[in-house]
């Protein structure tokens, strides 16, 4: 009936745009109209606490969740609830939960997956064996998948999402529990297939050093998109009202009285210095407030202190709204 | 299609790995026909029996290597007193008690009502009621040999002869009429809670997701999980097939062909409630508790082991729902009395109508708990 319904066309420069996502478990709202655009070949990151709505807009994104409301474009026009073949057989998706079968070998959990993308024999097997030497896991393929260690099974699962070379790939705490070195190869591949071939990543991750690379970041809280942009635009928000003072004597004793102060929005201890942000625009009372403890000076915020700072400014509007 | 053999390789490779399942699937059809058509035997053969014999006479002799004859009974011992009948019984070192009167030779020779007392272990109802039919039999026998003779008939016939042919299980053996019936209860038995596993194992292991996101349709996946389970089932029914023709020595009168079309209609309902199970199990154990659930009804309420005829009312009317009572009909009807399909239109109908309405709730519940 709504055939004739023009389909939205994306501009050329964005992969996938998602409207107004909704997604309801009953009457609890895990993702609450989240909106972005994920510009092609870039690296989209999703940082947010736990039970967040992370997971489950990825699982809308993918095609295996209905959303409540709310729509997916992507690949130049396919929409997810329309399209759903079609945009599944163009994405990769690695899940947070390892999801490979357990009793089969590696080689056979690749074989597997390449042939229910349709992949042939010959290429299936150079796609194995080059994902493999260059994630180093050559030396397990043929070891059962319940024995490997849990960086290995990620490294299996990285290659099982990207055997059909995928234009946009989902990755759902792809590192979690892997070693750094593990860490470094895995992101390597990343940024390498999204700049040659243009591949287009949203990945969700707890580690700042991550998100850091990130071209693009999202914070999601509570369901809602509360706050997106570059890394370094992010930072920019923070930057003159994050001051730092040596500790001073009593470090603890300062730290309690400063966090009781209206004037700063969040105090913390940074190795031997105190650190404070004030409420935008308040960065000069904030100043005068530090002036006993030393001459403040301004720091560069890192992620941490933005994804806290955001956290705290939501939880604050909230008890106004409901005070 | 690829896809679907790729779906079905891999169950196929799991399978080989899993060697504990594979071995069950051999082990359980084996040692269930085994127990069913060795150890459960209905047949009442060698009752023991103590006779107390009080007459001692030719007659008396008479009767007893009768009841003997029949291999029915057995003598364990004689006793010399009812008391000690009493104690022989208590002691369940015998079941039956044969009292010959004092005056039984006697009245035999009148012509006046001989008297003897069967005394029953009635504990076993099933044993209980074979050794009286015997007993009842035996001295009808005599009776009518007795009349005949004063008749003046000599060795000649008795005016009525009524001969009992027992049709379709001539031996009458339990195992005859037993086996073909347990090919329900051990596809039942297997195959529910294989499905109803592997698929909430998917689930579980999240594999099952991982699986949705790939162009694999919903179709593609159920079919996958139960391609391979099909042919898991024809090879139980083969199996059992193979020993209840070569071990039991049950002939199967009526066609091969159509009992695997049968098998395959009971095959596919069974798999669509192993399905079913795994819409509503969260759990791998739950999913084995569950298919317990089906297994009782399935053995007790389909005619397996208790004639439906027998059952009070309310339970008659719970059979109706229960799918392995057509199919064990069916069988039943192909393996012993040679009957086609077209005979047993009734039972494959509503097998069929069964299979149908299960497969598609199963599906379309599938569909619904994995979106
Ligand atoms: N199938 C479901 N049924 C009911 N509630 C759900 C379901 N899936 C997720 N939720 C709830 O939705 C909320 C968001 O979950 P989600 O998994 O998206 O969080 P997340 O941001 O990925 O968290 P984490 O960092 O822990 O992975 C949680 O409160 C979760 O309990
Ligand atoms: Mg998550």
């Amino acid at each position: 009936m709504t055939a004739a319904a023009p389909r939205p066309v994306l501009p050329p420069e964005i992969f996938l745009r998602a409207e107004g996502l909704v997604r309801k478990f009953g009457s609890f709202v895990a993702v609450n109209g989240v909106t972005f655009d994920i510009p092609r070949g870039k690296v989209f990151g999703f940082l947010g606490p736990n039970g967040s709505g992370k997971s489950t807009t990825i699982r809308m994104l993918t095609g295996l969740l209905v959303p409540t409301a709310g729509t997916a474009t992507a690949f130049g026009g396919l929409d997810v609830r329309r399209d759903t073949e079609r945009w599944k057989s163009r994405l990769g998706y690695m899940s947070q939960k390892f999801s490979l079968y357990h009793d089969l070998s590696v080689r056979e959990n690749l074989e597997f997956f390449g042939t229910v993308y349709g992949l042939g024999s010959p290429q299936l097997r150079d796609r194995i064996d080059s994902l493999a030497a260059r994630l180093h896991f050559t030396r397990v393929l043929p070891e059962i998948t319940d024995s490997l260690s849990t960086g290995m099974r990620q490294r299996v699962a990285l290659a099982a999402a990207l055997l059909h070379e995928p234009e946009l790939l989902f990755l759902d705490e792809p590192t979690g529990g892997v070693d750094p070195r593990g860490r470094r190869l895995f992101w390597d591949l990343i940024y390498e297939l999204a700049a040659e071939r243009g591949m287009t990543v949203l990945v969700t991750t707890h580690y700042m050093d991550e998100a850091e690379q990130c071209d693009t970041l999202a914070f999601i809280l509570e369901g809602n998109l509360i706050a997106s942009g570059s890394p370094h635009d992010l930072k920019a928000s923070l930057c003159d009202r994050l001051l730092e003072v040596p500790a001073g004597a009593d470090p603890f004793a300062a730290l309690a009285r400063l966090r009781r102060e209206p004037v700063l929005e969040d105090a913390y201890l940074m190795g031997l210095r105190l650190r404070a942000v004030a409420r935008p625009g308040r960065t000069a009372e904030a100043r005068t407030l530090l002036a006993p403890l030393g001459a403040a000076r301004e720091a560069e915020p890192s992620l941490e202190d933005i994804f806290v700072s955001l956290a705290r400014g939501r939880a604050e509007k909230k008890e106004k709204v409901a005070a | 299609m690829k896809r679907l053999l790729a779906l079905t390789r891999k169950e196929f490779l799991q399978l080989r790995r899993d060697t504990i399942s594979v071995r069950m699937m051999v082990m359980v059809p084996i040692m269930q026909t085994m127990i069913f058509g060795y150890a459960i035997n209905y047949d009442v053969k060698h009752l023991k029996t103590v006779v107390y014999d009080e007459c001692l006479s030719f007659d008396s002799r008479e009767l007893v290597a009768k009841m003997t004859a029949s291999d029915y009974f057995e003598v364990v011992g004689n006793v010399r007193s009812l008391a000690e009948v009493r104690q022989t019984l208590d002691a369940g070192h015998a079941s039956v008690a044969l009292v010959i009167d004092r005056e039984y030779g006697k009245a035999r020779h009148r012509g006046t009502p001989a008297r003897a007392l069967l005394i029953v272990n009635a504990s076993d109802t099933t044993t209980a009621s074979q050794a009286m039919s015997i007993a009842g039999g035996i001295s009808n026998q005599l009776s009518v040999q007795t009349l005949a003779k004063k008749a003046g008939w000599k060795e000649k016939a008795p005016p009525i002869d009524l001969r009992v042919r027992p049709w379709y299980n001539p031996d009458m053996r339990t195992a005859t009429f037993i086996i073909p019936g347990l090919i329900a209860i051990i596809l039942t038995f297997t195959l529910i809670q294989y499905t109803a596993m592997a698929i909430v194992r998917e689930r579980e292991r999240g594999t099952l997701e991982q699986l949705q996101v790939t162009p694999v349709t919903r179709l593609e996946i159920i079919l996958g999980k139960i391609f391979p389970f099909v042919l898991i089932g024809i090879f139980q029914l083969t199996l059992i097939v193979l020993l209840m023709r070569f071990l039991f020595h049950v002939p199967i009168a009526g066609s091969v062909v159509q009992l695997y079309l049968a098998g395959l209609i009971f095959i596919a309902a069974v798999l669509g409630l192993g399905m079913l199970l795994s819409t509503i199990a969260k759990t791998q154990m739950q999913a084995m508790q569950l298919s317990f659930l089906f297994l009782l009804p399935f053995v007790f309420l389909s005619g397996y082991v208790f004639p439906i005829d027998g059952m009070p009312l309310f339970f008659q009317l719970i059979t109706y729902a229960i799918p392995a009572r057509y199919f064990i009909a069916i069988i039943r009807g192909i393996v012993l009395r040679g009957a086609s399909l077209a005979q047993l239109w009734e039972p494959l109908a509503a097998l069929t109508g069964f299979t149908v309405l299960i497969v598609a709730l199963a599906v379309t519940r599938f569909k619904k708990t994995n979106d």
